[in-house]
Parts: C-alpha cells; sequence; structure tokens
C-alpha cells in the first residue's frame, strides 16, 4: 500500500513539475517571439525612417537643383538602397521626382512614422518624411524578411524549449524519485518493527529530509507511547500477579494447616468446599494472568505428550473417573517451543472442557507432523462424545467469560479464550468444531519445534513480564 | 533442623512457621533482608526460606550476596512471580530450589526437608560433553552449533545426573525425586525419556555418555 502511494505521489509531483515546465517553455516561446519581432521591425523602422530623412536632408540642400538633377545624384543611392531590400519613391505635388517602386504609390502618409501596406501579396513597411521643399521620401521594406527571421527566432526558441522542457522533466523525475527514497527506507523501517522487542522502539536514522524526518518523529512519539503503554500493562500484570497470589498463598496455606486440626464431619465438608474454591480461584487467577501476557515469557523445548500424559497423571489424583474417561493416543514426542506452564494450561482447559461438557469417553491425540520443515506443526486434538457446540455459540465461545446456551456448567468461563490466547502467542491457532462422531473437536495447531524460532530472541525478556 | 524463613507478609510466613514447628523444626521469620542479615549474624540455620520480593531490595541480590559468602546453606526462594523465567533467575542467583506462590505447604515442607537433608547442590553452570555444551542455567544445550531441544523433564533428569556424574543414580532416586512416585507408570516414563537423552546427547558418538546399569540405575560419564 505504501508503495502505491509512493509512486503516486512521484508521479504527481512529476506530473506538476513537467506541466510547469512546458508552461515556462510555451510562454518564453510566445513572448521572446513577439519581443523579437517587435524589436526586429523598430530597428528595421528606425533604419527606413533615418534613410528617408537623409534623403530629405540631400533634398533640402539640393532644393535649387531641377528635378533632373536630382534625380540624378539620387540615383546612385537609390539603387545601393534597392539592394537591402529596400524601395524609395520620391513624390513632389503628386509627381514622382525620383526612384521607381512597384510597391509605393502616391498618397498622404504621417511624416516621420510608418505604417504597414499589403501591396502585391506582401507586406510592405513605408516609412514616409516630408521635405520643407514639399517633396516627400518614402521608403519602404519587405516584412518578408522580418517574418522569416522572427520564424526562425520562434523555431529556435522551440527547440531550446523542448530541450529542457524534456532535460528538466527527466531531471525532476530523478530528483523526486531520489528525494523519497527515504519514505521508501521510512516504510521498510516501519514494517521492521515487531512491537514485542525493545530494541525496535525508535529509529536510530534520520535523513535530513524535514518531512521524512517529521513522519520519523511522530513515529517515534507513538512507539514511545506504545512502549509506555506495554510496560503499564507489564507493570499492571506484575503487580496484580503479585497481589492477587499472595492471599491466594496465604489462604491455601490456612486452609492446609486447619485440614490437619481435628473438625465434625459437618465442618470439615465445609473446610472441602472452600479448598476446592480457593483451587478454582487460583485456577482462574493463573488464567487470567495468562490471559494478561502478550508472549510467551519463555522459549524452552516442550513436549506436548510429556504434557497430555503428566495431565493424565494429575487427572487420577483428582477423580479417578475422569481419568477413566480420558484416552490418550500420544506415544510419539511432539515437541513445541514455549511456555511450559501456559501450554500446559491451554491444554488441561481443553481436556477440562471435554469432560466438563460431555459424559462420556474423551479422546486426546498429540500428532506431530512428519519432516523438520519450518512450517511443520504439532497437532493436539480433543475429541468428546458430547452434544457438540451450538452453530450460534461458536462465534462467542473464544470471547472471555462466554459460555455454551446450551449448558449449565459451572466454570469461569475464561478456558477456551485463554486456549486461544496461548495458541495465538505461540504462533498457533484454535479451531472448534464438530467431531465426525457427533460430538466437539477442539484441535490446537502449534508450530513443531526448530532450531531457530521467532520467538528465540525474546528470551531475554522474560524478568521484565512478570 | 533450623530453617530462616525470609517474607514480607505476615500471614505467610505465619503459616509457614506453623507448619514447620509442626513438623518438628525450628522456624524463626525475618519480615526483611535487614533482619535476615540480622538473624543469619546470631546463628547458624540449616535452610534459609526467601521471598523473591522484599520491601528493602531483591532477594536475588540478596541471595547473590550470600552466595558469595564462603558459607554455603541450601536456599529455597518463592516466588508470587511464577513464571519459568523467573524459576532460572533464581536458580542462577544461587538459589537451590524454588517454589511459586501459591504453593501446597505440604510441599513446601517436603522441599525444605529435602534440602536439609541433602546440603546445597554444587551447581555446575556449564557442562561440556564431548561436543555437546549444556548450559545448565539457561537451559539450552548445543551441539557443534545446533540447538538440541531438551525439555523440562529430561532436564531435570540430566542435571541429577550430572551432579551425580560418575555414579549410578539409582531408578527409585530419579523417579522419587522427579516424579515423586516410583509407581510403574513412572518407571515407564523414565525409560522412554533416558532413551531419547541418549538419542539427543549420543547421537552418532562412538562411546555413550549415559550407561543403563542393568537392575540399579543409570549413570553419566564426564569424558
Amino acid at each position: 500500500m505504501s508503495s502505491r502511494l509512493r509512486e503516486s505521489l512521484q508521479r504527481t509531483v512529476s506530473r506538476v513539475q513537467w506541466i510547469a515546465v512546458a508552461v515556462v517553455a510555451l510562454v518564453t516561446v510566445v513572448v521572446g517571439g513577439a519581443v523579437g519581432a517587435s524589436i526586429s521591425l523598430s530597428s528595421d523602422d528606425a533604419t527606413s525612417l533615418a534613410l528617408s530623412r537623409a534623403l530629405v536632408n540631400e533634398l533640402q540642400n539640393h532644393a535649387s537643383d531641377t528635378d533632373e538633377q536630382l534625380e540624378l545624384k539620387m540615383r546612385s543611392e537609390l539603387k545601393e538602397q534597392a539592394s537591402f531590400g529596400r524601395e524609395l519613391a520620391v513624390y513632389k505635388d503628386g509627381k514622382s521626382i525620383g526612384g521607381v517602386s512597384r510597391v509605393i504609390a502616391d498618397a498622404p502618409r504621417a511624416s516621420g512614422g510608418c505604417q504597414s501596406e499589403r501591396v502585391l501579396d506582401h507586406t510592405w513597411r513605408v516609412c514616409s518624411t516630408r521635405a520643407s521643399t514639399g517633396a516627400t521620401v518614402h521608403v519602404a521594406a519587405s516584412l518578408d524578411r522580418l517574418v522569416a527571421t522572427t520564424r526562425t527566432l520562434i523555431l529556435a526558441l522551440c527547440a531550446s524549449a523542448l530541450f529542457t522542457t524534456a532535460l528538466f522533466g527527466l531531471l525532476s523525475q530523478k530528483v523526486v524519485k531520489r528525494a523519497l527514497t527515504p519514505l521508501d527506507a521510512l516504510r521498510k523501517d516501519v514494517a521492521a518493527i515487531r512491537g514485542d522487542s525493545r530494541a525496535h522502539l525508535s529509529f536510530p536514522r534520520r535523513w535530513g529530509v524535514p518531512e521524512v524526518d517529521s513522519v520519523a518523529e511522530a513515529f517515534d512519539q507513538l512507539l514511545g507511547r506504545v512502549a509506555a503503554l506495554a510496560e503499564r500493562e507489564q507493570r499492571f500484570v506484575s503487580d496484580a500477579s503479585h497481589e492477587l497470589r499472595t492471599p491466594l498463598t496465604r489462604l491455601r496455606g490456612q486452609l492446609e494447616l486447619l485440614a490437619s486440626e481435628s473438625m465434625s464431619p459437618s465442618v470439615r465438608s465445609m473446610l472441602r468446599a472452600a479448598e476446592r474454591s480457593c483451587a478454582l480461584l487460583a485456577r482462574t487467577t493463573e488464567s487470567l494472568l495468562a490471559l494478561a501476557r502478550e508472549k510467551a515469557s519463555c522459549t524452552e523445548a516442550v513436549d506436548l505428550a510429556e504434557t497430555v500424559a503428566d495431565l493424565h497423571g494429575e487427572l487420577a489424583l483428582r477423580d479417578d473417573a475422569l481419568r477413566q474417561r480420558l484416552v490418550v493416543r500420544a506415544e510419539e514426542e511432539a515437541l513445541v517451543r514455549g511456555d511450559p506452564q501456559l501450554l500446559r494450561l491451554a491444554v488441561g482447559n481443553l481436556v477440562d472442557n471435554a469432560l466438563k461438557y460431555s459424559s462420556g469417553v474423551v479422546v486426546v491425540s498429540v500428532t506431530p507432523q512428519p519432516g523438520d520443515s519450518p512450517g511443520s506443526r504439532v497437532e493436539v486434538a480433543v475429541v468428546d462424545e458430547g452434544p457438540g457446540i451450538a452453530e450460534a455459540d461458536l462465534p462467542r465461545l473464544l470471547q472471555p467469560f462466554a459460555r455454551g446456551t446450551s449448558h449449565a456448567v459451572q466454570g469461569s468461563g475464561l478456558g477456551l479464550a485463554l486456549v486461544d490466547h496461548v495458541a495465538r502467542v505461540h504462533g498457533g491457532a484454535l479451531l472448534i468444531g464438530r467431531a465426525i462422531s457427533g460430538g466437539t473437536r477442539a484441535e490446537m495447531t502449534l508450530p513443531k519445534w526448530s532450531s531457530r524460532s521467532e520467538l528465540n530472541d525474546e528470551s531475554t525478556d522474560d524478568r521484565a513480564t512478570d | 533442623m533450623k530453617v530462616l524463613v525470609v517474607e514480607d507478609d505476615d500471614e505467610t510466613s505465619d503459616f509457614v512457621a506453623r507448619a514447620l514447628v509442626r513438623e518438628g523444626f525450628e522456624a524463626t521469620v525475618a519480615r526483611d533482608r535487614k533482619s535476615a542479615e540480622h538473624e543469619l549474624s546470631l546463628g547458624r540455620f540449616d535452610v534459609i526460606v526467601l521471598d523473591v520480593m522484599l520491601p528493602d531490595g531483591s532477594g536475588l541480590e540478596f541471595c547473590r550476596k550470600l552466595r558469595a559468602l564462603p558459607s554455603s546453606i541450601p536456599l529455597l526462594f518463592l516466588s508470587a512471580r511464577g513464571t519459568v523465567g523467573a524459576r532460572v533467575e533464581g536458580l542462577s542467583a544461587g538459589g537451590d530450589d524454588y517454589l511459586p506462590k501459591p504453593f501446597a505447604v505440604s510441599e513446601l515442607v517436603a522441599r525444605i526437608r529435602a534440602l536439609g537433608r541433602r546440603g546445597p547442590l554444587t551447581r555446575e553452570k556449564f557442562a561440556v560433553l564431548g561436543d555437546t555444551v549444556i548450559d545448565l542455567q539457561a537451559r539450552r544445550a548445543e551441539r557443534a552449533g545446533n540447538e538440541i531441544p531438551i525439555t523440562g523433564r529430561e532436564w531435570a533428569v540430566l542435571e541429577l545426573l550430572l551432579a551425580r556424574a560418575g555414579t549410578v543414580v539409582a531408578f527409585d532416586e530419579l523417579l522419587e525425586a522427579i516424579w515423586g512416585t516410583a509407581s510403574v507408570q513412572a518407571r515407564a516414563s523414565l525409560e522412554v525419556i533416558m532413551t531419547r537423552l541418549r538419542r539427543k546427547l549420543d547421537d552418532g558418538s562412538l562411546s555413550p555418555l549415559i550407561r543403563n546399569v542393568r537392575g540399579v540405575g543409570y549413570r553419566l560419564d564426564l569424558p
């Protein structure tokens, strides 16, 4: 998602850059062409006017000469000027007294100024100066040359604009791309944050790009807040475990001491009830504390087959009738990496749940997937012969304190939520559904033990956890 | 047997002391580190029961300080922290045993008795068996750089065999120390565990590290 964002940002900036450069080039061409044309025009006009004035001066100096004399004198000059593309004509009282021009008709024109005239399919610029003798000198220059010059100028400007646009466009693309690389690096850094390790709680890098650095800073602050929150949570769990276990320790010890005293049967049965309540409270406390832990605090090798066998053995001490209902199929070593206490709590909860919510045989099987590939899993399946779980209950099942609607069984309601949590903390999952036999099948899958594990580098963190 | 109970929760130390007295032990209670040090200066104790969290500092630190002294009184940690990490921490600070709260008084008494009888264990931090390196504190074993998975029960067996390396540890002793009972099932479990432990540690080696002394027990020979 972030790479898409980066591309679009880059494209936007480049597009704006391209448009800006193109507009600047266009304006340059238009303005440059216009200014060039007007400068050439005015300089051409000035030349024509100067020529006409010079001729007027000469006419005035020879005011006494006859027209023929004048024409003779001016002929060479006129010829020379004609070779520059200019045509000259001198009129006096409506009669041509010098020069031959195909284009300049005798017409009243403003003295000392120039005007455009269209003659013989060409545009001419005609500049006139009136002499005190009454003669008027007209100098005409074709605009064709000017147009040609201006066209060349515009072409040159266009070419340079095109080149500049292309160059700037490519350059800006490169610059933008480079300017955005820190953003990509930042994205990678953010993606690398796992949030569970203290080493990753700030960005060591700064790029010197204010926008990117400010984002990194904002992330730093966010991470700081998250870390503070996590620390608060861990401290809470640590304090809570101390505050809850201390009175439980007293209660359990005092009840145990009391049990060795002599007492009437009715008092003893009350004491037994109190002991059961105490045991339930202890289990609930441990479950709650385990739920509050966001990661496995230990990464030992745990054999789930051994865990199940231990639970089976323990059940014998608690209630032999329950033990006889439990069938264990766990012959092969099933190694996972994790916290033995949490895993035992989870597997124990699955077994307890099945025994509690059904009346028949409960089968626990522990099956490691063959092979040592990194994706291999260990599966713990608990299948009972009960009525199965109602479809409607399935979504709520993993919520803490939720309980099935079809049964009235005592319990804290933390059981499956805890199993789910422990499975996830260990990189596994809990699936609950209907068994082929009709009962409930709860299946916990966990990653098989492997030499290198993600959980591994957290083992140093456990002293801060709890 | 004289037991020093260092515990800041009065009610807990009260019932612990009562249980100990009823078992025929002599129990002295100290509320904090300062008074514990005072009691230790006054007389000899056979076992110390130490809470990890004390009002005037960590029990772990206190234990390290005690272990720096020449005297070596067996020490059992009590902790409300109760994670496996906390257990490893307690043992590596020099504790001989660890009991998470809430505990059964009978179990505490049994462990105190065992500690008093056997005295402090000399805990090796590392053991090198051929090309296998065993870090007993961190509970990590490696062969040629590859981690070997050893489970909790396997560690318990291995620790006991290592502590008694070169001598035969009887089946019943292993069973009682680790399973708490010498039942037929426990014996079957022990055999499974020994098979696995030998496979994990001896794999490919010519001379087996752990030998089954027929009808008696097991013996681990340090090379």
